[in-house]
């Protein structure tokens, strides 16, 4: 397991966090590089049931946020 | 002036059909959803969704994110629509890599304190720029070691502090910020990665694996 300090002078309470997930392809040297990258699933677990966004969650810390479950709904499930 | 009836009739018609149309336009959007809707999975506990919002070549599809595709030049990003207020959190992502493996370049996790701006990702910039406040894990091939695919993780306040100054985590692939990862085509893998307070752990998950291990 990799462990690294987490060096971060700007760790204080309230501070935001954005999370984006990206892929470019490019050139390396002369040659175009690519890459053909499909995500089955990104999932955001929560350590503290305090962080998690909405209070209506009493035992589902963990939650699931986007899934590979075939099937489900998708877009803008408001 | 003689007025024709017949005329305003069908005048009538008309601005009635149009104003129908109007009127049923955003019944009709509802229906279908729009281009710009944010992606969501978000069925399980929350009462305001939490989304990824595609942005460049990345799109949504029914199951699955397209992150990016083999078109030169181009790139595809997710991103959180809201942000996070707090850095306990633990991110899983399944992914596939659809490309050949020795020509590909692979994908970053992004955790930034600054709001994004769009032309970053275009011009891919994110972990190399002067104000870049965040946490970078990558998972990409290593051409100058073998095409050998690594996990690394990098943290900084900017290109300097990111890749001077040896305290910092990570100055380029080291054996303290990195693990090989064996990255096959079109078969699932996977990296978790854990922020608490103090640290940062990834951990993978390789072809034909079930479950996370030490990265």
């Amino acid at each position: 397991m990799r462990r690294q300090k987490n060096r971060d002078t700007k760790s204080e309470e309230n501070e935001k966090t954005y999370v984006a997930i990206t892929s470019k392809n490019g050139l390396e040297g002369k040659t175009q590089v690519m890459s053909d990258i499909d995500l089955n699933a990104v999932k955001i677990s929560f350590l503290n049931e305090s962080d998690v966004p909405e209070a209506n969650v009493n035992e589902a810390v963990r939650v699931q946020m986007l899934s590979a479950k075939k099937g489900t709904d998708k877009g803008g499930a408001k | 002036m003689v007025v024709d009836l017949s005329k305003i009739n069908n005048m009538a018609k008309y601005i009635l059909a149009a104003l129908a149309a109007v009127v049923s336009l955003p019944n009709a959007a509802e229906a279908k959803g729009t281009p710009m809707e944010n992606y969501s999975f978000d069925y399980s506990a929350h009462q305001l969704p939490i989304g990824w919002t595609t942005m460049q070549n990345a799109v949504a599809l029914h199951d699955f994110m397209k992150l990016n595709s083999a078109v030169e030049g181009r790139g595809g990003t997710i991103l959180l629509e809201r942000p996070l207020f707090t850095k306990e959190i633990e991110l899983d992502i399944e992914f596939q890599l659809n490309s050949n493996p020795d020509t590909s370049r692979g994908f970053e996790v992004i955790f930034n304190q600054n709001f994004y701006n769009t032309h970053e990702f275009e011009e891919a910039h994110f972990g190399y720029r002067s104000d870049y406040e965040g946490i970078g894990v990558y998972v990409f091939r290593s051409n100058t070691r073998q095409n050998k695919w690594y996990v690394m993780t990098l943290q900084g306040n900017g290109a300097k502090s990111v890749f001077k100054q040896p305290k910092n985590m990570g100055s380029g692939l080291t054996s303290q910020n990195s693990c090989l990862i064996d990255v096959k085509d079109h078969e699932r893998m996977g990296v978790r990665i854990t922020l608490t307070k103090n640290e940062i752990i990834t951990e993978i998950e390789g072809p034909g694996e079930y479950s996370f291990k030490a990265c």
